[in-house]
């Protein structure tokens, strides 16, 4: 009889795990990311979030350090620093923002600063085209927030307007294309575009914010320095426009850096990127709604991804991407039909 | 409406256009910012930048582009050599350069072709010439011009029977015909003749209580002891290699300051700049190449590049076609 008992409660808790083993496999955010490759530095590629189905899709002469993704998926910003790499025929210098092209990645990168704002720090694409970028002047005097307008982004040399005058590290557009929130060594403040007022949102503590696709919260991460300032603790904090004052926060492992932070396009879940205390890169993603279990994210690609982002729709494999002219003219390719 | 309402309107579109297309015509030569032995060209904005020709050096410290010619000349630097003067034939751009000085000089470090294809050149101890029909010879004749200490930033007249340069910051014209050399002015460097000849910009010195305060971007005439002319001044910036557009109406120059940059303004006052020749704003050039061209030349041609592979094209370039 006891053994009986015995055996059906093993076959419980089998069917129990077997149960519960779904749910949490499930518990892990799904879709397609956009990121540069972990290894292959210069490329930029998209593929599930499990790693299924990777493929590149832009091959730059640039290492890209930020990317954002336009709602619908067309255009891509990103920061990136010149590399010297004669093989596909071009070189560049400094720290700029790049428009890509989805729907064309074989056309190459447009350069939108220039080399005229010294180092960009960030940059975004508003829903509509929009582009807004921070800047600091020799990596060490922090100049401001300027607007590329949509109908400026494909001219030869796109003219920008300063938005905001002051220090600005990491910007993000919210979902309406109305506001822009940005962080700086005072906290997090939201820049209305057309009446150019700022508020803060956040004190000191907080930093890179990421709106949530829906545009009514903010993601972000925490610092707190120990009594004697030596140490600094960092964390996630999530806020709620309407009610700034109520920050919730999720711990991070001690003795982590973190280095990126974005939501996941279902806005369920925040999906993180931390260099741990031997300096390795771990991904991990948390839900936003109780979630305390931090799920480890991006374990197929190897040494971990520094930036990434959701896309909202799949595409197809293409080869890789950088052209010449003369190629694009042999391919009958030159990117102004989609236009 | 009547006929002249619509002359009128066509008139008001022409000046609108040309208004809109501020940015003057023609193409730049230059020594590329990253790759100092690559000869590059660009349309004026820099979006279109290509490189001119195949072959690189180590270094290239002087370009000049033969007005109305088919010749342009280096002087520049394979590695393990010493600096000579090359010439490129732009009919037969894929063809090797021209070394036209063999080793012979030491230090070589202006020179500058006529539009008659007569090279002048710098050296100790005075002002060379190879004459044009010496330029096809396998090692071309040199003969010495003037005797002068030495001879620095040397640009023909386009008349090419007169040579200005600067001696000790001091500008000279010399008259390769009656021999004569005279001074233009002091405390000026950087010549460069006007595509009529009339008027020669210059990098000139500010002097203020006798000592050297800054320097500013300059005209001034072919003429002994000739007023300079300031056209852009600022304290603690240089400008420097001033060359003229081919129709004469602009200048465009580098400007760099040793100033700590500490702003936008600051920073985006450092470059390359056309200036309207009788003075105004300078507008910025060559953003496109992302670097600041020390030498440089402006042509009015577009030139056949080689390879064809190698002239890639901007995004920006490809939409607007």
């Amino acid at each position: 009889m006891k053994l009986l008992f015995e055996n059906r409660m093993k076959l419980f808790s089998f069917c129990l795990i077997l149960l519960l083993f779904p749910l949490t496999i499930h518990a892990a955010p799904s879709g397609e990311v956009m990121f540069v490759h972990s290894t292959k530095l210069l490329e930029i590629w998209v593929g599930s979030v499990n790693g299924r189905n990777a493929r590149p899709l832009f091959k730059l002469p640039l290492f890209t350090m930020e990317l954002s993704i336009q709602e619908g998926d067309r255009y891509v910003v990103v920061v990136a620093e010149g590399m010297e790499n004669k093989e596909i025929g071009e070189e560049e210098i400094g720290v700029d923002a790049y428009l890509l092209d989805t729907q064309n990645p074989r056309i190459g990168r447009k350069d939108l600063t220039l080399g005229r704002f010294s180092e960009i720090s960030d940059a975004a694409i508003s829903r509509n085209g929009d582009v807004v970028f921070s800047n600091i002047i020799n990596q060490a005097h922090p100049d401001g927030i300027y607007l590329i307008p949509s109908h400026e982004v494909h001219t030869p040399i796109p003219k920008a307007e300063k938005l905001f005058n002051g220090p600005a590290g990491y910007v993000d557009w919210s979902p309406n294309g109305e506001d822009i929130v940005f962080s700086n060594l005072d906290g997090i403040f939201l820049l209305n575009i057309f009446t150019r007022q700022t508020s803060l949102v956040v004190g000191e503590d907080g930093f890179r914010p990421v709106f949530s696709p829906d545009g009514e919260h903010l993601a972000f991460f925490t610092r707190t320095f120990s009594q004697n300032q030596l140490k600094r603790t960092y964390g996630i904090g999530i806020v709620a426009l309407d009610a700034p004052a109520d920050v919730k926060q999720l711990k991070i492992d001690k003795g982590s850096f973190p280095q990126y932070i974005t939501w996941s396009a279902d806005g369920r879940y925040i999906a993180y990127a931390l260099y741990d205390s031997q300096d390795q890169l771990s991904c991990f993603a948390v839900r936003v709604n109780g979630g305390k279990q931090h799920i480890p994210i991006f374990r197929a690609f190897e040494g971990g991804l520094w930036t990434f982002e959701w896309t909202r729709k799949k595409y197809s494999a293409v080869n890789l991407l950088t052209t010449t002219w003369a190629e694009l003219k042999a391919s009958g390719l030159t990117g102004v039909e989609n236009e | 409406m009547n006929r002249y309402s619509l002359c009128c309107l066509c008139f008001l579109l022409i000046l609108f256009s040309n208004a809109a297309g501020a940015m003057p015509s023609g193409e730049i030569v230059f020594v590329h910012p990253l790759d100092w032995g690559e000869i590059w060209i660009s349309n004026v904005d820099g979006t279109d930048a290509r490189q001119l020709f195949p072959q690189t050096f180590e270094e290239v410290r002087c370009l000049s582009v033969q007005k109305g010619g088919d010749y342009i000349l280096a002087v520049a630097k394979e590695p393990w050599s010493q600096w000579d003067i090359y010439l490129f034939d732009l009919r037969n751009p894929k063809t090797s350069r021209k070394n036209l000085t063999k080793g012979r000089f030491d230090w070589l470090e202006y020179a500058d072709i006529s539009k008659n294809g007569d090279v002048a050149f710098g050296y100790e101890g005075g002002l060379y010439l190879i004459k044009s029909r010496e330029l096809v010879k396998r090692e071309p004749a040199v003969e010495k011009l003037l005797d002068w200490e030495w001879a620095d930033a040397i640009e023909w007249a386009p008349n090419g029977q007169q040579i200005v340069f600067s001696h000790r910051n001091n500008l000279y014209l010399f008259d390769i015909v009656t021999k004569e050399v005279f001074q233009i002015a002091e405390e000026a460097d950087d010549p460069a003749f006007s595509p009529n000849g009339k008027q020669i910009a210059c990098s000139a010195s500010v002097i203020r209580k006798g000592q050297l305060w800054t320097t500013g971007l300059a005209v001034t005439t072919p003429r002994p002891n000739a007023d300079v002319n300031m056209l852009r001044v600022r304290k603690d910036y240089l400008y420097q290699n001033p060359v003229w557009s081919p129709d004469g109406r602009y200048i465009a120059y580098a400007s760099y300051t040793s100033l700590g940059v500490e702003n936008i303004e600051q920073f985006q006052a450092i470059g390359n700049f056309i200036i309207p020749a009788t003075g105004g704003e300078p507008e910025p050039i060559l953003l496109g190449t992302k670097g600041w061209e020390w030498v440089f030349e402006w042509v009015d041609e577009a030139y056949p590049v080689e390879p064809a592979e190698s002239f890639v094209t901007t995004w920006g370039k490809l939409k607007t076609q």
